[in-house]
């Protein structure tokens, strides 16, 4: 079996899970929603028509106008922009520092992997999200600072996971069959024991998109995510709750797609579990 | 994963039931207004409460109902008798203040000429970093001939000297104690305050004007205006002094206990230029921008009329204001001729290319950051490309103060004299000396303001500060953008408050609690 089948084939029994396919198809409508937004969206999302803000649902404005009398609904299409980028973004970043220090730390053990743990432990004490409010908020909003406050203690946690891994996978008789043959260390770590090592990482990593997604609404809310007039969900929400009692539409619609992203992300880390699974 | 449980399986039986007695006790609980106190909403809690060091808002109107001064101010900023009957000035470097007979702190310690003596030797005394030290520099001598009269001797005439005398008086060897202020002698003593919560302010009955007639005041420090509009609506804050969103007002009077008071305003907002930066630094750039500027979309918008334009940062009502000055008009066209003869064309048409860049720094106050979207949105218009950097308070005042910004917007608050024009505008009063943040020098500026707060004569005065207007009117080192209007939220049964433009709290000490026939003053959430 090729690596190509490989992969349709975790697909496959992926999807016979009922919420993985749920929320794949749920993802697949907010990514086409993200990529094709300047074709979907009814209005420009940044233009300002502000005798008619906080105006309601209507038939040329389906989720209503926000405070400056910009679309709601555009905005929400744009905002899948922002907030699917932040979600994979920082799980992308996090997934490299964690791969490259948690794999070095449990193939090479030792002294190296002591300083690791003792690092990792340190940083585990921060408050995560605090850290990520401080450092937004000295740095100010914009979305490159969301990545790095996000980022910078993201990466922990997979580096503990790959950690583990790479010292359960590195004492199998394959790796010391690859070992015994002659193959460089180099080789046995990328070769033979990290693609044995990542599917935990996988199903992680579809969580922490979804956590990260929520984090960059926390941070949004607050005012330290993306700067305006760019749309987030978290920042449509923040700008919306000063009108919740005049104008309830401008938080439901992008608590909404919050919700269903999150969702959709953790029904898809359940299936990719399950799929991933060896006693199935 | 605590979604996963039922309520039943985290509260005992016996829990439960005690649970809905609380929250059915909670339905028939009595209201502050009906125990005869006073809730009043701050939407921030005070940095410092002590008269010899607060800058701070917040600290201020705190002070303004706790510690009484020397003199006053009425509406117009004018000064008025407090804990000075009367006072005389026999030349422009000698000014008498006669203190009224029997006065008293909180604590019953006598209040004499002494206390004044100490609390502004201790302002003075490099060795406290006091930040108000600057603004009594002129003080050469303070003698106190006897009890009730304090004489101050100043180093050169300083007109505006009388609007620096409202500091707090505090006792005779009161040491700074850092959050917890030291005894005054106004209305309100404070009985206890924290920074997270509130202060608990309870009626002095030995206040030389007679003992206010509500016995407690609560100040709370609520941040979040949607938690202040809900409370206000609930009936668990009773007062409020601009701390309710222009957009929530219209709801907050559809609530019947509620009534809504407006007045004119004395603090001004502006926006800000660095005059050291390239683009900046020309005048017609400046002017281009505030001719793209669509205040009175803004002030009709956002502040829903709440607020009144102006061409100078003294606000309307003070006596130095010049009402023939040219207002800048909303004039885009116009705008993008200057910005061509400046050496900014467009690059592209209609194209997204902008013909500049810049940074627009505000704190994130949320009422700031949408002024600062509308008006990145009308700069855009105009090809002049915006980027917001909505930053915490401390760090952003921090940037302003030391010159790291291109554009701005503040507000001036408690403008009383119009010798702010020689503290934000002479050349010499760049920070920490004054507040000169975009480097603005003109030689007749400086020339006017320092002649104008030598000069006793407010008539002189008057023309000398009408000329320096209309030279920043000119040069427009800072766009003046509008006044915003006072706006009061209260119970219907709390009465007697006269709203300043200053926003001062010092009325409060005139108000009553009457009951109202209409509704019924007790029951649940109103």
């Amino acid at each position: 079996m090729n690596e190509h089948s490989g992969f349709l084939v975790l697909i496959r029994r992926t999807a016979r899970h009922r919420g993985a396919a749920v929320g794949m198809v749920l993802l697949a409508l907010f990514l086409l929603a993200a990529v094709f937004a300047p074709v979907i969206a009814p209005c420009d999302p940044l233009a300002q028509n502000l005798d008619e803000g906080l105006s309601g649902p209507s038939v040329s404005h389906w989720l209503g106008q926000d405070k400056f009398g910009r679309d709601v609904l555009s905005r929400l299409i744009y905002g899948a922009r922002l907030s699917l980028a932040v979600g994979l973004g920082t799980v992308g970043i996090s997934l490299l520092i964690g791969l490259a220090a948690g794999s070095l730390a449990g193939f090479l053990g030792g002294g190296v992997d002591r300083i690791f743990t003792g690092a990792c432990d340190i940083l585990l004490a921060f408050p995560g999200i605090l850290l990520a409010i401080g450092i937004a908020a000295v740095r100010g909003p914009s979305f490159g600072n969301v990545l790095f406050a996000l980022s910078v203690l993201g990466w922990v946690g997979y580096a503990r996971v790959i950690r583990a891994q790479v010292l359960s996978v590195k004492t199998r008789e394959f790796v010391e069959s690859a070992r015994a043959v002659g193959s460089s260390p180099a080789r046995l770590l990328l070769r033979h024991i990290l693609p044995n090592a990542i599917s935990p990482i996988l199903v992680e990593a579809t969580f922490g998109i979804a956590r990260a997604i929520v984090a960059e609404a926390g941070l949004s809310f607050l005012g330290l995510g993306v700067a305006p007039p760019a749309a987030s969900w978290g920042s449509m929400i923040g700008e919306g709750r000063h009108f919740l009692f005049i104008a309830p539409h401008l938080v439901t619609a992008p608590g909404a797609a919050i919700l269903l992203t999150v969702m959709a992300f953790n029904f898809l880390g359940d299936g990719l579990r399950d799929a991933l699974d060896v006693r199935q | 994963m605590i979604g996963c449980y039922h309520l039943h399986m985290l509260i005992p039986r016996h829990g439960r039931a005690l649970l809905l007695l609380f929250m059915l006790s909670g339905c028939a609980q009595k209201l502050p207004i009906d125990e005869g106190r006073m809730v009043i909403a701050l939407p921030g809690a005070p940095v410092n409460v002590d008269p010899r060091v607060a800058t701070d808002a917040y600290g201020e109107q705190i002070l303004q109902m706790t510690h009484a001064s020397l003199v006053g101010r009425d509406g117009a900023g004018d000064p008025l008798p407090d804990l000075a009957e009367r006072w005389e000035s026999p030349d422009p470097l000698t000014h008498i203040f006669h203190l009224r007979p029997g006065l008293r702190f909180h604590d019953g310690r006598p209040l004499t000429s002494a206390d004044v003596r100490y609390t502004f030797t201790w302002i003075l005394d490099g060795a406290n970093r006091s930040p108000h030290r600057g603004l009594y520099r002129h003080l050469a001598a303070i003698e106190t001939p006897d009890a009730r009269t304090v004489v101050f001797r100043l180093s050169e005439p300083f007109a505006p000297f009388l609007s620096t005398m409202v500091r707090g008086i505090v006792p005779a060897g009161s040491p700074a104690r850092g959050y917890a202020p030291p005894v005054g002698a106004g209305p309100y003593r404070i009985d206890d305050l924290s920074p997270d919560g509130e202060a608990v302010l309870s009626a002095y009955d030995g206040y030389y004007g007679g003992p206010p007639a509500i016995r407690s005041v609560t100040v709370k420090f609520v941040p979040d205006s949607n938690v202040r509009f809900l409370e206000l609506k609930m009936g668990s804050v009773n007062f409020t002094l601009n701390g309710v969103d222009p957009d929530l007002l219209p709801a907050a009077s559809l609530a019947g206990r509620l009534v809504v008071e407006e007045g004119p305003g004395g603090n001004v907002t502006y926006l800000g230029f660095n005059l050291r930066d390239r683009a900046l630094s020309d005048a017609r750039v400046r002017r281009a921008i505030a001719l793209a500027i669509d205040r009175e979309t803004i002030v009709r918008t956002i502040w829903k009329e709440r607020a009144d334009i102006v061409s100078s940062i003294l606000p309307p009502g003070s006596w130095a204001y010049d009402p023939d000055l040219p207002a800048v008009p909303f004039a885009p066209a116009r705008a993008r001729r200057l910005l061509d003869e400046a050496g900014f064309p467009d690059p592209d048409g209609d194209g997204p290319l902008p013909r500049l860049r810049l940074t627009y720094k505000t704190s994130q106050n949320e009422v700031r950051r949408r002024v600062a979207t509308v008006i990145q949105d009308q700069l855009r218009q105009i090809g002049i490309s915006v980027d917001i950097q909505s930053l915490e308070w401390g760090t952003f005042f921090s940037d302003i103060k030391k010159g790291n910004f291109q554009m701005y917007s503040l507000t001036w608050v408690g403008i009383s004299d119009p010798d702010i024009f020689h503290h934000a505008f002479h050349s010499r009063s760049a920070p920490p000396d004054g507040a000169n943040r975009g480097g603005y020098s003109d030689f007749e500026v400086d020339r006017l303001t320092e002649s104008a707060r030598r000069e006793p004569s407010r008539e002189k005065r008057r023309e000398m500060y009408r000329r320096v207007q209309r030279i920043l009117a000119r040069d427009l080192p800072v766009f003046p953008l509008w006044a915003g209007r006072n706006l009061l939220v209260r119970d219907r049964g709390l009465t007697g408050f006269r709203l300043t433009p200053n926003e001062s709290y010092g009325p409060v000490r005139e108000m009553r609690i009457v009951p109202d026939p209409a509704t019924p003053s007790t029951g649940g959430p109103r």
